[in-house]
């Protein structure tokens, strides 16, 4: 009798532990996978949503070529608004399956709504449980809508597949990008990116300060902001001066900031192979084309971070470690544009891989 | 009373640091943030060490007594009548954070994974599993605890090893000017006394097979759940900003989303990290069913043992089903931590004090 009543027991509960009454099947999932974000007039915002279009399964065949040769098919839905959620709200309802944002990868935001700021749309990105935190951010040249519109595919297979083994390519995710939202202190960066000729452009880097990309720089100085934050900067490649003939691709860097009262002290080293030499054999050929490499390296450090102190961008968080150390930041936006920072550049070249200098 | 004492001292920790821990993984942190902001480690601390005191105090209460739990010696030392009162206190003190544990268990079982199952489904499952748990009394029950661990301490080293990474503790600088205001609102007052680790000494002593080294077992137990508490305190403050954490139910399950393992098969764990904290309710309901029979049984002598143990996890699962808010929920839990103060606090510092001043007639 006891066993007869576990198994009815059991058998009355197999029904509703998978909550069979509002089950919503896979293929009535809207795969949502991009998203971009626009400023279209004053207080007005577009919302373009990317939505992966599966077709129905033929024989056990899931995916399907799309006429760019990449295995993902996309459409794209946009609305306008005053906000992100009525945007939402109204997508919802162009959408035919159960809307859900839980599978999104990347968000793109048009190159005005970066300059006008993301603190507004980050408290709806932020609450929304379903949103993934690692997804990453990208801002576009022109508007995120057309790019998503051009994009077929690509941008949605590049973010899934092929981000991390572009050299110079900065990623950014939300989770990271957070802290700069929230801290007018830190500063961040998200990479940019353009569609042309059905190519993928990745063009630079946006520096931002206080949610607002304040500072658009192109894929050269794009290497520098690499030096500045990057934990692994693998294969970025450093020329010695202008004519670009000697080559040294770094392959490990160490950065130690020493922070005083009265200025900061940022020691760069890097290490790597030489890969193209246009200086004269010398028995010193080495320590010289080190040194030559170190001082460009280093003059175009100067030179950005000049740029990035006008602008407020403080991508080495100075204020914030000040802040950390219990010194007075009540100015620091007005003081930074002023502090003192000195670079110290050290460049190895390293032998092997069949590569002898 | 004669009991069988087949509880090891690991399995005694065991179950100290589980009733330790509790829900605070997913429970009162939002609290913490929106009050002590970046200073809500120095909350954790100060809960810590009043936990330290009250838990070797507690032990050290109990100690001589080898038969008899805190329901008994509450009688020995003070009467009939305050044994009976303690004992209600306990029970209620057990079907409310039953309720309260298995509503918390839900939101989280919602949020993270079981999104279209009703929650009197999840919950009675949960109860049922939990039943079996403790169906065969306090010594089944530690060592399924140590079984449980085997489980746990991997999980939760890879968890918070990821976790780690992606910190910056930093951002919980400097560490001088604490805001010594907020730590006296009702609400980080109340987490001060929602450690829970003193239950164990109470109920699960009288069944040690030796107590030799007990206080630095119950001492190891409760720093190795202060380091677990800490870090899940911490972490999303450095993660993240405290001003982003402030708005989170679950701070701890969105920071695990940051958690990137390129290495493995499975490339994110935060789907599977809600099976961890399920595990560690499962833990905390068995912990306080147990309660509820053992304070019962202090005070009569208890002819059918698991019905008293079915009638207490029906009312803990319908307190769960009852229609509160998120909000109402951590203010139910504000309340019970203050009535925990009571229980985790002034008794075994009463009680301590009743044992010294009747040294040497204790039996």
């Amino acid at each position: 009798m006891k066993r007869v009543s576990l198994f009815t027991l059991c058998l009355c509960l197999i029904v509703p532990l998978t909550g069979c009454w509002d089950i919503v099947e896979i293929r009535h999932d809207a795969f949502l996978i991009g998203m971009g974000i626009d400023q279209v007039g004053e207080n007005r915002i577009e919302l373009s949503l990317l939505e992966l279009d599966i077709p129905p399964s033929t024989s056990g065949k899931v995916t399907q070529t799309s006429t760019t040769g990449n295995p993902y098919r996309t459409r794209l839905f946009s609305s306008q608004g005053a906000s992100l959620a009525e945007c939402m709200d109204e997508i919802q309802e162009k959408i035919d399956n159960r809307f859900t944002l839980e599978k999104i990868t990347f968000i793109v935001f048009g190159k005005t709504a970066a300059q006008k700021g993301l603190s507004e749309h980050w408290d709806y990105l932020f609450r929304e449980f379903d949103l993934d935190p690692s997804l990453h951010l990208l801002v576009a040249e022109g508007q995120a809508q057309s790019l998503l519109a051009q994009e077929k595919g690509i941008l949605v297979e590049f973010i899934n597949e092929k981000f991390d083994v572009v050299p110079n390519f900065l990623d950014m995710l939300l989770w990271r990008f957070t802290p700069a939202i929230f801290n007018p202190l830190e500063s961040s960066y998200i990479p940019t990116i353009d569609f042309a000729a059905q190519k993928l452009h990745y063009t630079g880097v946006g520096l931002f300060t206080d949610s607002r990309m304040t500072l658009a720089l192109n894929a050269e100085d794009q290497k520098i902001v690499n030096l500045f934050v990057n934990k692994e900067v693998n294969e970025i490649l450093l020329y010695s001066d202008e004519t670009k003939k000697t080559a040294f691709q770094v392959s490990q860097e160490k950065r130690r900031i020493k922070l005083a009262p009265e200025g900061a002290r940022i020691s760069i080293r890097l290490k790597g192979m030489l890969t193209q030499s246009a200086m004269p054999s010398t028995p010193n050929h080495r320590i010289e084309t080190e040194k030559a490499i170190a001082a460009r390296v280093q003059q175009s450090m100067v030179e950005l971070y000049g740029r990035m102190q006008q602008e407020g961008v403080d991508l080495f968080g100075l204020g914030e470690r000040r802040r950390q150390r219990g010194l007075n930041v009540s100015n620091w936006e007005r003081e930074f544009k002023t502090f003192p920072v000195t670079f110290e550049v050290t460049v190895q070249i390293l032998s092997g891989s069949g590569k002898m200098e | 009373m004669s009991r069988a004492t087949n509880i090891s001292p690991g399995q005694y920790g065991i179950v100290l640091v589980f009733a330790t821990i509790a829900i605070h993984p997913f429970g009162e942190q939002m609290l913490l943030y929106q009050t002590t902001g970046r200073f809500s480690w120095l909350a954790i601390c100060i809960a810590y060490l009043l936990s330290v005191v009250s838990t070797l105090l507690a032990t050290w209460m109990m100690k001589p007594y080898t038969d008899d739990n805190v329901i008994g010696v509450i009688r020995r030392l003070f009467g009939r009548a305050v044994s009976w009162g303690f004992a209600l206190m306990f029970v209620l003190a057990g079907v409310a954070w039953g309720g309260v544990y298995l509503r918390q268990f839900w939101t989280m079982i919602h949020a993270t994974q079981l999104k279209q199952t009703p929650v009197f489904v999840t919950n009675l499952i949960m109860m049922l599993a939990v039943v079996a748990l403790v169906w065969h009394g306090i010594e089944g029950f530690a060592r399924a605890s140590q079984l449980l661990a085997l489980f746990l301490v991997p999980a939760m080293l890879l968890l918070l090893t990821g976790l780690i990474q992606n910190a910056n503790f930093a951002r919980l600088l400097p560490l001088s000017d604490p805001p010594w205001g907020a730590f006296m609102e009702q609400r980080v007052l109340s987490f001060f006394f929602a450690f829970k680790g003193t239950l164990v000494p109470f109920f699960f002593m009288p069944y040690l097979r030796h107590r030799k080294h007990i206080q630095l077992w119950g001492f190891a137990s409760l720093t190795l759940a202060f380091l677990f508490i800490g870090f899940i305190i911490t972490l999303p403050l450095a993660i993240f900003h405290v001003d982003a954490v402030k708005i989170w139910i679950l701070p701890i399950q969105k920071s695990v989303g940051t958690v990137l393992l390129p290495f493995f098969p499975i490339h994110k764990i935060s789907f599977l990290t809600p099976i961890l904290w399920h595990m560690l309710v499962m833990a905390d309901l068995g912990i306080m069913l147990l309660i509820v029979t053992q304070s019962l049984g202090g005070v009569i002598r208890l002819r059918r043992e698991k019905t008293v143990l079915l009638l207490a996890a029906a009312c803990t699962y319908l307190l769960s089903l009852f229609p509160l808010s998120f909000i109402q929920v951590v203010q139910a839990q504000i309340y019970l931590s203050l009535y925990g103060a009571v229980l985790f606090f002034a008794l075994p510092v009463l009680g301590a004090c009743m044992k010294g001043l009747r040294r040497g007639t204790v039996r």
